[in-house]
């Protein structure tokens, strides 16, 4: 296949995927202007069915042609008013098939570029091939693409000429400091306005980089609309979608890896939280049950939310269930923590698999998703009212402040987000009970865990100092505990970068990254690393 | 490594002779700071280096035997599929083989019983 053909198809892609998106707010807004609306979801079908016929896509060309056939009747005022659900659910799903075709045709691109032929036996079937298994493969194509607005990268060219003339300023103050002309004071003078003008304009290459890696979540959400809609049409619960915070942007690495859970946590909803119709009216429920789907920014962070409001979840079922398939239960002091014992290895609340949740994965799973991504997980439940998953992600994650600590002899960085304060202290303030030591913080005995005895705990170097520093970190349970390192060193922003994977390493070594010597350091994320010592010492009696 | 004239790079550690196939070496380096792990309570990994920003784990190959110091003034990098990873090595040489050889076998490299190894060999249970 040549360029140029490709690369229309590209195009024809992406506009369809907006037009799509376009349609099927149309779709949602219908009743508040039928007209308005109606005509524009004919004029996109309408150029997807062009763009189809451009490109070859003869079928879906013809399937469009035919739905359009269907809508015309609708198209003078007076038979406006008759159009009815059923016709905008055929345009829903329509708009579901165009969707799958073009991504089934992104997955056959590849073996139609040798076989001409191919191409048409690819797109016969298409019918049948819109709920295969064609939707992994084509993700990769599907997601390696991010468009940008053109003024971003007229920023990124302008932040990169600043760059440049800051270069050639240096070259000019090294060049006059050869020539004898000025002296060292003057030049780290100079050097001082130099370095603060680079550290401006990397901060901004850095923000424009991130912007351009920014994309709004719509694209989650309609998956999610799609998933949905698949759902209520293979079984008999009548499930509507509401979303909320469509244009909230999100990096996209974080997107990706945000679609596994979602789509797990969704069908979770669909399956085990919303009741049958018939359970649903008993509960004197409206018959047609909701998910609401949200993202809000706030702060550095995003929450985003997926609310079902089905039968919700009763703590004792979990704590009885989870005690039965033998998971750990030592740890549970009230219903919050019983709650979460849904989110423990090998719970699973179905008592039947089914092919849509059931999958083998567990919400574990979804949990290890999350975290994967530096966020968190939470839930919400009332009984017979419904329950709400909480995911709390970063908003982006390449910068991210940290301490660089020393541990016996060695350093290694921890990441701040997990640390609410950090003190020095006498060692001898420490107190010790019942093997354990405490600090006495504001009045509240706070457990401290020494990072030498479990960090490079067969060094030697011991320190001698008389101080240590405390870091105090929040846990999951809400207990803070400190952390001590030998000495606090610095204060950075580091990017991480992931070990290889044949590095097998604790789960509280969350990367590495290098410091301005060159050196390799570890980075440790501290509120894992409390797991770590929680589960050791759980091990150990 | 079946195919006759094979490349491979033969390498000494602490007076054993070894050798892998050429197309898994990615580079030698002079020997410089290895950050070791936090706790690891497997040997075999030896710590971190830095190599013009990016950050390879070191690994005590499994071949090597246990009673022996480890050592070695020279990094070896080698590629296994996307990724790097480094072994402690003293000296190297680029060999041609005239005869195919696999991994596990003792072939005669300038007058030396040399071991070939592999990945698999290397890694054992962290490949």
């Amino acid at each position: 296949m040549d360029f140029d053909t490709n690369e229309l198809i590209n195009i024809f892609k992406e506009e369809t995927a907006d037009i799509i998106h376009a349609i099927k707010k149309n779709v949602s807004n219908f009743e508040e202007n039928r007209l308005e609306n109606f005509k524009a979801i004919l004029r996109g079908l309408h150029t997807i069915k062009g763009g189809a016929a451009s490109v070859g896509y003869t079928p879906l060309r013809d399937k469009i042609h035919e739905a359009e056939e269907n809508l015309a009747h609708f198209k003078e005022e007076q038979n406006i008013l008759s159009l009815g659900l059923n016709v905008l659910e055929d345009v829903l799903f329509l708009c579901d098939e165009v969707e799958d075709y073009i991504e089934g045709a992104a997955g056959a691109e590849v073996s139609e570029s040798h076989h001409e032929q191919h191409k048409e036996s690819g797109f016969h079937d298409f019918s049948e091939s819109s709920s295969e298994k064609k939707i992994p493969n084509s993700d990769k194509t599907v997601n390696s693409f991010i468009r940008v607005p053109v003024e971003r990268i007229q920023k990124n060219f302008d932040c990169i000429s600043e760059i440049f003339l800051t270069r050639n300023q240096i070259n000019y103050q090294v060049e006059l400091l050869k020539k004898g002309k000025i002296d060292i004071d003057k030049i780290c003078y100079e050097w001082d306005l130099i370095d603060s003008t680079f550290r401006k304009n990397i901060n901004e290459l850095e923000q424009i980089a991130m912007s351009m890696r920014m994309m709004t979540i719509s694209s989650l959400f309609t998956r999610m609309d799609k998933t949905v809609r698949g759902y209520c049409k293979e079984s008999n619960k009548n499930i509507r979608t509401k979303f909320f915070g469509e244009g909230t942007e999100i990096d996209k690495r974080i997107l990706d890896g945000l679609a596994e859970p979602f789509i797990h946590l969704t069908r979770n909803a669909m399956d085990h939280g919303i009741e049958t119709p018939a359970e649903r009216e008993k509960a004197g429920k409206s018959l047609e049950a909701t998910i609401e789907f949200s993202a809000t920014i706030k702060g550095n962070e995003i929450f985003v939310t997926i609310a079902d409001d089905g039968k919700g979840m009763d703590p004792d079922t979990i704590y009885k269930k989870a005690k039965s398939k033998g998971v750990n239960v030592s740890h549970v002091k009230n219903n919050i923590d019983k709650i979460n014992l849904i989110f423990a290895p090998g719970f699973s609340t179905a008592a039947e698999v089914t092919d849509i949740s059931g999958r083998g994965v567990g919400l574990d799973a979804v949990k290890t998703y999350v975290e994967d991504l530096q966020g968190n997980i939470a839930i919400n439940t009332e009984l017979g009212r419904g329950t709400t998953f909480i995911l709390v992600l970063p908003l982006s994650l390449s910068v991210v402040p940290a301490l660089l600590a020393a541990c016996s002899g060695q350093k290694v960085a921890v990441a701040t987000t997990d640390i609410i304060e950090t003190r020095t202290v006498a060692k001898e303030s420490l107190i010790i009970n019942n093997n354990k030591k405490y600090f006495l913080r504001d009045g509240e005995y706070i457990e401290v865990i020494i990072a030498s005895e479990y960090l490079y705990s067969d060094s030697q170097k011991n320190s001698q100092d008389a101080k240590t520093s405390l870091c105090f970190v929040k846990s999951k349970n809400k207990t803070i505990k400190a952390i001590a390192f030998d000495r606090l060193l610095a204060n950075f922003e580091i990017i991480a970068g992931k070990l290889p994977s044949i590095t097998k390493v604790e789960p509280f070594i969350s990367g590495t990254t290098i410091l301005p010597t060159g050196e390799p350091v570890f980075v440790l994320n501290l509120g894992k690393f409390m797991e770590f010592v929680e589960e050791e010492s759980l091990e150990a009696a | 490594m079946n195919k006759a004239g094979q490349l491979v790079l033969s390498f000494s550690l602490n007076d054993d002779y070894y050798a892998i196939n050429f197309d898994h070496v990615s580079e030698v380096i002079e020997k410089k700071l290895i950050v070791p792990f936090p706790m690891s309570k497997d040997p075999a990994k030896k710590g971190i280096i830095s190599i013009r920003g990016k950050v390879l784990p070191v690994f005590v190959p499994l071949f090597y035997p246990k009673d022996k110091p480890d050592g070695g003034d020279k990094i070896l990098v080698l590629n296994h599929k996307q990724e790097k990873y480094a072994i402690m090595v003293d000296k190297v040489k680029k060999v041609r083989l005239e005869a195919p050889c696999r991994a596990g076998d003792t072939v005669n490299i300038q007058a030396k019983p040399t071991l070939i190894v592999n990945h698999e060999s290397i890694l054992g249970k962290n490949l």
